[in-house]
């Protein structure tokens, strides 16, 4: 483990990467808290793991996959919309961005 | 040039044509369709909605890899692509990292990185409305499979790319798992940008994206090499940034420096277990290949002695080349190959409209001149046309096909050239 | 005591013998629900009209002689992050407080198609993040026993839903403890399944890879119960396991206990466990080996490393689950989000990031693997293993505002459970002070029939599960 400092810069860089908007304050509150926990986390570190799996999934199951079929599960596109703050004429809307694909 | 040599890479995405989507059981077919009516909690991204794997597009997946040379992966998984964009409902696109279900491949001289398989995003379109710039999103090709194909940047030209990628598009076409229609975007590229003097790879790339023509491919390509070598000589540096390309214009526009890069932070995808193959069902899909154009043109080449302008037109053309080798098929068919390849590329027998043993015929016919008197013939069309009221019933109902029946009539009561038999049998019928 | 605090099975021997209506206990809960829910606050959204028609529907059928399914008329709450089509769903968090999902998860409609009724979503910590039902941002939960107490977390409100008579049954969640830990803080049975037994689909995810879809229950046969009708492959969900369904009732009359092997994991009877809590679940297991069990210690030596493992793939999972909501499709910005929401997002993404992934969610997850092992390793020699659930003394509403980080070291017995798969069962076994205090019965994977078994016998044997809280008592 490397160390459990984090600068603020680091944490805007989080910040933006999880698409959040802080302020100074919240920056430097969230520091403080991520410092602490990582603290608390550095025994992991010690933890022998050479020659160890790593376990993303507990059920052992292999290829759960589906046929190539046409469900009868869509949404209407009323449903599709329904909770959207921001539609036009059937489509969702947001402020402009800039295109780039 | 000027001493800077190219490394050109090439990214491409193909929509598999599968019947519904890679997660969800929502119709595939998203072309022309309504917005947002091809949705469901998957592909939308509602809480709680989980993930469910097509096999068929795995399955496709492999079979192209393995066309395309590669080594699979027999223990293979998704992973969370992670970035925000409002054409990705989940914020995270389930794609393949670590273990893509192919790699290390080769196609046309060129090595292949890897073919992974991922799901499509939903389409943007921006407007302008009430003077305020808005985009709009229609999530209905979100969730698509889309299988993505890297390689190595050993391409050499700006022309090799283009030339590539048609042959590219051509094997994939061929396997009968995607239309690969540019236009359509079924298939869509990116190229990886970098020149250098000293023969080796740079430290850099540049992505170009926004290119949706083999034309534009060309184009942009050839820019960026100019734009490169021209900054390079000017003694300035180059980073790795995202371009697009402005087809009017012909130039490559910054659209993210490296600063602005996405970081995605790949993690196994842990709603989808593992995807494991055995040796069994890898055989299975390896049997599946068919051949493939460029085998298929040199055989035609070596078999038929074509040229390769005519080989290259039955690859093209399967039902044509199938009909050509149908001809020879009962060994009592011996015109020169060549002359055939001929009298079916330029029509010269409406082949598409007879079977082969009336294209026999009729070929018989012309080796032995026939029937050519106006008179002579006029009389026997006459005849044939009296004697087939159903045809030319069918034929005066539209069905245009029957005249082709009434000159194999006349042929078999005279020698005659088939298409001065037709020209008659027209006078009368119309 | 009143209809409304018999268990299920009660409640369907008296719908049987014609002794009362469905229509009656599901106003009666609804009465309970007027005269607590603002003090308690385990209700956000009411469903009255629709469960008054499904309720007057299950008459009418019996009425006719109609067979009625297993849980016909019976009052169901759901945590609010189970999706209910068209009826407000809010995870208890502002972000989603106006969210109308337009379809109902698998385990709803599976309740729905044996006759439950649904009574209202219910209130938990937002997004499930907490262990005290006080990260609500609709308030906090109240514990009926005593409402200056919390009513334990995430599932807080299932959990007090049905202590103070809202409902018969609650389902809720349980991915570091969520189930266990509210049961036990209410006097409840509750269930944490094997990973992968009861579909995911239609429930908002947390940890991906942890969360369990479970129940809390007045006792062990309404526990069994509800699993028999929520259990099962669901083709939406690919983590869900193709396993067939045991009879989980089949042998409840008879449990057999004789011989059985229950090992005590020593690491969890630390330092850190409360000595009046140690006590109560040591007696618990005195009462097991008195019905013939062989109760013996055992080691879970990777035990210290659970928080750290727990927090970075829970975290790195939360961070990568909330990613969708982004004010386009439902939901307001992403500014909305509560304090823990916003740290746990914070601690996953840079637990996944660049340069500390190796470091943080890799480790993690090779060293659960380790605390994977030792549960098999434990299960060689074991059937079952006994374990305390809440190992520090009850908590005060407003006690954590001073120690949020130390909060989430309390995970420690509950959290390995998740990282491994596991079932647990929670039971109530005694009280510290007048707060209830559960304990949980740890099994290898889908073990869950013969945790009931060795439940059912406790519960033969003891009458914890049959106290009901001073302020239903008081209405008689």
């Amino acid at each position: 483990m490397k160390t459990t400092k984090i600068s603020p810069q680091k944490v805007r860089q989080v910040a933006k990467l999880a698409r959040f908007t802080l302020t100074d304050n919240e920056i430097h509150k969230f520091q403080g808290q991520l410092e602490t926990i990582l603290e608390h986390f550095e025994t992991l570190g010690k933890v022998q793991v050479e020659d160890v799996e790593a376990t993303y999934q507990t059920t052992g199951i292999k290829n759960a996959c589906r046929d190539d079929k046409r469900q009868h599960c869509s949404l209407t596109q009323k449903e599709a919309l329904q909770n959207a703050p921001n539609t036009q004429k059937g489509y969702f809307k947001v402020k402009g961005i800039l295109p780039e694909n | 040039m000027s001493g800077y040599r190219p490394f050109i890479g090439l990214e491409i995405h193909v929509e598999l044509a599968t019947k519904s989507k890679m997660f969800c059981g929502c119709c595939a077919d998203h072309f022309h369709k309504e917005p947002n009516t091809q949705t469901c909690p998957v592909c939308l991204g509602l809480p709680g909605a989980l993930p469910v794997p097509n096999k068929k597009a795995i399955d496709w997946t492999v079979f192209l890899g393995l066309v395309l040379g590669c080594r699979i992966n027999k223990h293979s998984y998704f992973e969370r692509k992670q970035y925000f964009y409002p054409d990705l409902p989940k914020g995270f696109q389930i794609s393949q990292y670590e273990r893509p279900f192919c790699f290390k491949g080769w196609f046309d001289e060129v090595n292949i990185t890897r073919v992974h398989l991922e799901e499509d995003t939903g389409k943007l379109i921006h407007r302008k409305i009430e003077g305020e710039k808005v985009t709009l999103i229609d999530f209905n090709r979100c969730g698509v499979p889309l299988v993505e194909i890297v390689t190595e940047p050993e391409i050499k030209s700006a022309e090799h790319a283009k030339e590539w990628l048609k042959k590219l598009q051509r094997v994939i076409r061929s396997l009968s798992i995607s239309d690969c229609d540019m236009e359509k975007g079924s298939m869509r590229l990116e190229a990886n940008v970098s020149v250098s003097k000293n023969g080796k790879l740079p430290s850099y790339k540049v992505e170009l994206k926004n290119i949706n023509s083999f034309r534009f491919v060309e184009k942009a390509i050839e820019f960026e090499i100019q734009r490169q070598t021209e900054l390079f000589e000017k003694g300035q540096k180059i980073e790795q940034e995202t371009r697009g390309f402005e087809s009017d214009k012909g130039v490559t526009y910054l659209q993210r420096s490296k600063e602005e890069a996405f970081e995605y932070r790949y993690f196994p995808e842990p709603d989808i277990p593992p995807i494991v193959f055995t040796d069994g069902e890898l055989d299975k899909i390896r049997k599946q290949i068919p051949e493939l154009p460029e085998e298929k043109r040199q055989r035609f080449v070596k078999e038929y002695s074509l040229n390769e302008q005519e080989a290259d037109y039955f690859v093209s053309n399967p039902s044509a080349a199938q009909y050509f080798e149908v001809l020879y098929l009962e060994k009592n068919f011996n015109l020169d190959f060549r002359e055939t390849a001929r009298l079916i590329i330029n029509k010269k027998i409406d082949w598409e409209n007879i079977s082969p043993a009336d294209f026999k015929a009729e070929v018989a016919v012309l080796q032995e001149g026939g029937l050519s008197d106006q008179v002579e013939l006029a009389k026997a069309a006459k005849i044939v046309v009296d004697g087939n009221p159903k045809a030319v019933a069918d034929y005066r109902k539209g069905k245009t096909n029957a005249v082709g029946f009434l000159v194999g009539q006349m042929m078999q009561k005279t020698k005659v050239d088939p298409n001065l038999a037709r020209q008659e049998l027209l006078k009368i019928l119309e | 005591m009143d209809i409304v605090d018999n268990s299920i099975r009660e409640t369907v021997d008296l719908f049987k013998k014609r002794k009362i209506s469905c229509q009656e206990i599901v106003r009666a809960c609804f009465e309970r629900i007027e005269k607590y829910n603002l003090s308690i606050n385990a209700y956000l959204t009411l469903n009255k009209e629709q469960a008054l028609k499904k309720a007057q529907d299950v008459d009418n059928n019996r009425v006719k002689g109609r067979e009625l399914p297993p849980l016909a008329g019976i009052p169901v709450a759901l945590k609010d992050i189970y999706s209910t089509k068209n009826l407000r769903t809010t995870a208890a968090s502002k972000i989603i407080d106006n969210y109308l999902p337009a379809y109902s998860a698998t385990v709803v409609q599976k309740l729905e198609s044996v006759g439950a009724i649904i009574m209202g979503k219910v209130n938990c910590d937002a997004f499930a993040h907490g262990a005290t039902g006080e990260n609500s941002d609709f308030g906090s939960v109240k514990n009926p026993w005593d409402l200056e107490y919390v009513a334990g977390g995430s599932s807080g409100g299932s959990a007090a839903a049905v202590a103070f008579g809202g409902c018969l049954m609650a389902m809720g969640t349980d991915t570091g403890g969520s189930i266990r830990n509210p049961a036990s803080y209410c006097n409840l049975v509750g269930l944490k399944p094997t990973y992968g037994r009861v579909s995911r689909s239609g429930v908002i995810s947390m940890g991906s890879s942890l969360d369990s879809m479970g129940h809390l229950t007045r006792t062990v046969e309404d526990c069994a119960l509800v699993l028999s009708v929520t259990a099962g492959y669901d083709p939406l969900d690919a983590t869900s396991s193709r396993k067939p369904v045991d009879f989980y009732l089949q042998d409840l009359s008879h449990p057999a206990i004789k011989g059985l092997k229950i090992g005590l994991p020593q690491e969890y009877f630390g330092r850190e466990l409360n000595p009046e809590i140690k006590t109560l679940i040591l007696k618990a297991a005195q009462q097991f080996t008195d019905l013939g069990a062989e109760v013996d210690e055992v080691s879970l030596p990777n035990t210290a490393y659970t928080i750290p493992v727990y927090y970075l793939i829970m975290s790195s999972e939360v961070s990568a689950n909330l990613a969708r909501f982004d004010g386009i499709r439902f939901g307001h910005a992403r500014e909305m989000f509560g304090e823990e929401a916003k740290r746990r997002i914070m601690l996953g993404t840079f637990a996944l990031s660049a340069g500390y992934y190796d470091a943080y969610y890799l480790r993690a997850s090779k060293v659960r693997t380790l605390l994977r092992q030792d549960f098999e390793k434990a299960f060689a020699k074991f059937d079952a293993l006994l374990a305390p659930v809440v190992p520090i003394k009850p908590r005060k509403i407003g006690e954590k505002e001073q120690e949020k980080l130390k909060l989430y070291l309390e995970d420690y017995v509950t959290g390995p459970v998740n990282l491994a798969g596991l079932p647990a069962l929670a039971l109530p076994c005694g009280f510290w002070h007048n707060i209830p205090m559960g304990m949980q019965l740890i099994g290898p994977q889908f073990s869950e029939k013969k945790l009931f078994e060795v439940g059912q016998a406790y519960q033969d044997v003891t009458d914890w599960h049959l106290k009901r809280p001073p302020l239903v008592e008081e209405m008689g």
